[in-house]
């Protein structure tokens, strides 16, 4: 994963069964430094992108995982998120129903 | 365009099609197992399960690999035990014979498909007839007759049969609820190839629901913590659905709701198909996936019992966590290992050789280390060759629908034993004692076990028992056939011995008489029946036993029974042997074969009929020179002046001269007739410390070598 000033995440590799522990170490590095923030009162504003493009495989334990992330960034405040991903990624999302929970912001 | 390599294509196919063969045939044997099992009651929920999961799976596989004629017989069959788990029809006791007719029919295909055996069209007809019969009167009787179907449900596509998914054409709407295990993701199981058969059958909406933990970072990101609400528009039925679930939910975590008539999720005008065993749940219950057994004090439902070693290829990876502790290996690859741990001990063995003539003080590291080398190859041939051995079970198995199908004809009240089933022995040997043993076992069907009737004259319960006990005894595996029958009768042994000329007295110790029954066309049956009596067998069983190095023993006492007990090695690849030297040669002898070695004195040596031969306390047995009857140089050509080494073929004693004995080994079997060509007098050879070839002798061979070149002289 990488990280830069403006809030971007980009995920690579196998984001599935296989991948999730180790997306999910540096996914939860980044939720613990945003509730480092919010706890100093340094609440980020800024829009955050997940980078999905580099990502090759994608199941239902990835789109959890991503669900739960982007759930637990809603909880602390966290505003618009978007996406840049593939037709293929895109697909595999709707397909497994995690557009309300990945896509659509938590809304149905 | 992308052009595949057909020969490619070929092998992958031929791997594919073999692991479904193997596949298929547990199946099956799970199949008979529950079958003969049941013993005319009634299959509880989980057996009918079972049973019904057996015949979905080869369907599903033989779908796979395009064989339509397995399909469609399993189709049938899978649809009236569909039936009876949905109470549509009511068990019948006949329908255990008719289920293991249709097993039968099953198997013959897969041996077609797998060997180009002949599959009897008419039987496969039959069968269909058969078990439609039953379908269409919902159980009320099975048919014994033949009833003819449309050709087209017999020979042509599966979709015209009457329970296939298109016969309603209503088209359901059906919510689904999907709450899986919590390791569901361990397993291994595709949710995506889930999905995509669920769309298959119709217009289908999902939508998941994360229940979100409240602390990010006490989140198990491989635990399942998601539940589906699924949306399906189909003709398929409630059971078409959830057999797409099958391998993957237990019946509480899919709940499916028919909301045709209805428009409420909520179930106010709905109603809930007639076999899921639960009620409404409220929405937390109902989305909440199964607890984990890694949350203390929450019960955990989990999957049945039954299921835990689910094997089908069909399972969307159910058996990921097996596929962890177990992978399905060409016996060819494990014998290709085995050789080349054989190649390695010997380098081993030729090493230690070479190093025994270094001085232990200079070369101490060297000698140490060597040590170390030879009881690491020990231990990885151990290793390796345990990787042979499978469970005597895969035999025993097959013994309980021979003893149901033989009581019934026979009009016998039989139970079977087995004991000692998990015990292991060669995959070769288990291939080479099924049949002796079949044969045991029809034998004590047949005349060792009395009619009820006859038992319950001499004092005994009505129904016999026969045991098969294995166990292992040291380097060597044992298996006893017990019955509780008459046990064998001395004096008609006798007597049928005289009348067949073989020879036989009064005098004889009860074991030898015993063995008459091992003498070739002997028999003491009063009428030849078809299940045996034809005195072809016995001799056979022998024969095969000692072809794999086994020796067979009888005890028996009127009234109360006969045990036969085989007794085989643990292995045919590695062998206890005594090196010794004849000339500049070595052999190895088998140990198994050999009662002592001794030097005879001139006063204990003489010639019968211009034979040599030895007094050994009264006894005279034949010597055989090694040397001559392998046309060798040899400086010792007198008995006394070489070692005499005393061997046992099948209670056939003779005495073989060598000019040293060396040393014992373990020794690995090579082939000659792979290796270079036939040999008589050898079982194989090996390959010693020093690399020189040694050939091992076959102690029967060489007895009957030494009868021939008398008969040549």
């Amino acid at each position: 994963m990488d990280r830069n000033d403006v809030n971007r995440i980009s995920l690579t590799g196998d984001l599935s069964m296989v991948g999730a522990k180790e997306h999910y170490q540096s996914l939860e590095q980044y939720a613990a430094s945003q509730a480092e923030a919010v706890a100093a009162g340094r609440r980020e504003n800024a829009p955050l992108e997940i980078d999905l493009t580099g990502v090759q495989e994608l199941d239902a334990c990835g789109c959890q995982l991503l669900a739960v992330f982007l759930n637990n960034l809603r909880l602390r405040g966290a505003r618009d998120c978007s996406f840049k991903l593939n037709d293929a990624h895109r697909m595999k999302i709707h397909n497994l129903g995690f557009d309300d929970e990945i896509l659509n912001g938590g809304h149905p | 365009m992308n052009h595949q390599d057909p020969t490619m294509l070929g092998i992958n196919t031929a791997r594919f099609n073999l692991m479904f063969f193997e596949e298929c045939g547990e199946h099956l044997a799970e199949m008979e197992r529950i079958l003969v099992s049941l013993d005319n009651g009634e299959p509880n929920d989980e057996q009918l399960d079972a049973i019904f999961r057996a015949a979905h799976s080869i369907k599903g596989g033989a779908g796979m690999f395009g064989f339509q004629d397995m399909i469609l017989v399993t189709h049938i069959l899978e649809s009236l035990l569909d039936k009876m788990r949905n109470n549509e029809i009511t068990f019948s006791p006949s329908m255990i014979d008719l289920f293991l007719e249709a097993g039968d029919v099953i198997s013959m295909q897969l041996s077609g498909h797998r060997d180009g055996s002949e599959v009897r069209q008419e039987a496969v007809d039959l069968i269909c007839s058969k078990l439609q019969l039953v379908i269409e009167g919902g159980g009320a009787a099975v048919a014994s007759e033949s009833a003819c179907l449309p050709a087209e449900v017999l020979h042509g596509n599966i979709v015209t049969d009457c329970s296939a998914p298109s016969a309603d054409t209503t088209v359901h709407r059906y919510e689904l609820t999907f709450a899986p295990d919590p390791d569901i993701f361990k397993r291994g199981v595709r949710l995506e190839n889930l999905l995509a058969d669920l769309e298959e059958l119709g217009m289908l909406t999902v939508h998941a629901q994360v229940n979100v933990p409240s602390d990010f970072s006490t989140f198990d990101p491989e635990e399942c913590i998601t539940s589906w609400r699924l949306c399906l528009e189909t003709s398929a039925s409630v059971a078409d659905i959830r057999d797409i679930f099958i391998f993957v939910a237990d019946a509480d975590q899919l709940q499916v709701l028919d909301v045709t008539d209805g428009t409420s999720a909520t179930g106010q005008t709905a109603e809930y198909e007639e076999t899921a065993p639960f009620g409404f749940q409220t929405e937390e219950d109902s989305l909440a996936p199964a607890p984990s057994a890694d949350h203390p004090g929450i019960v955990t439902t989990g999957r049945r019992a039954y299921d835990k070693n689910e094997t089908t290829p069909a399972a969307y990876g159910r058996r990921a966590g097996d596929a962890e502790s177990s992978i399905r290996v060409g016996v060819t690859k494990v014998d290709q290992l085995i050789n080349q741990v054989g190649e390695l001990v010997i380098t081993q063995l030729m090493l230690a050789q070479t190093a025994a003539e270094l001085d232990p003080v200079l070369y101490e590291h060297l000698h140490r280390s060597l040590l170390q080398l030879e009881r690491n190859t020990r231990d990885l041939q151990q290793s390796v060759m345990s990787m042979r051995l499978v469970p005597i079970s895969i035999v025993f198995s097959r013994f309980p629908r021979l003893v149901r199908e033989l009581a019934a004809k026979l009009g016998k009240q039989v139970e079977l034993k087995t004991i000692g089933d998990t015990t292991e022995l060669d995959k070769g040997l288990i291939e080479k004692i099924t049949d002796p043993l079949t044969h045991l076992v029809r034998n004590c069907m047949d005349h060792g076990l009395e009619t009820p009737e006859a038992r319950i004259a001499a004092g005994k319960k009505s129904g016999g028992t026969i045991t098969l006990r294995a166990s292992q005894l040291g380097g060597r595996i044992v298996i006893d056939v017990i019955d509780d029958g008459a046990g064998l009768n001395r004096d008609k042994i006798l007597r049928k011995a005289a009348e067949r000329g073989i020879p036989a007295s009064d005098s004889m110790s009860d074991e030898d008489v015993w063995h008459l029954i091992f003498s070739p066309g002997f028999s003491t049956a009063d009428a030849v029946t078809d299940i045996s009596g034809r005195g072809v067998g016995m001799d056979v069983v022998l024969r095969n036993v000692q072809s794999i190095n086994g020796k067979v023993d009888i005890s028996s006492e009127p009234g109360k029974g006969t045990r036969i007990t085989i007794s085989l090695p643990l292995t045919l690849a590695i062998l206890d042997g005594l090196s010794v030297a004849v000339g500049k040669e070595k052999f190895i002898i088998p140990l198994n074969s050999i009662i002592e070695s001794l030097q005879p004195t001139v006063e204990n040596l003489k010639t019968v009929n211009g034979e040599n031969v030895v007094n050994i306390r009264g006894d005279y047995l034949p010597i055989i020179p090694l040397y001559e009857l392998f046309n060798m140089d040899s400086l010792v050509k007198e008995p006394e002046k070489g070692v005499l080494i005393l061997v046992d073929a099948d209670g056939e004693k003779a005495a073989v001269l060598v000019d040293a004995l060396l040393d014992e080994h373990q020794v690995v079997i090579k082939s000659m007739e792979t290796n270079y060509r036939k040999v008589d007098g050898t079982a194989g050879a090996t390959i010693l410390g020093d690399g020189r070839v040694a050939l091992i002798l076959d102690v029967n061979s060489l007895l009957q070598m030494r009868k021939q070149n008398i008969a040549y002289s």
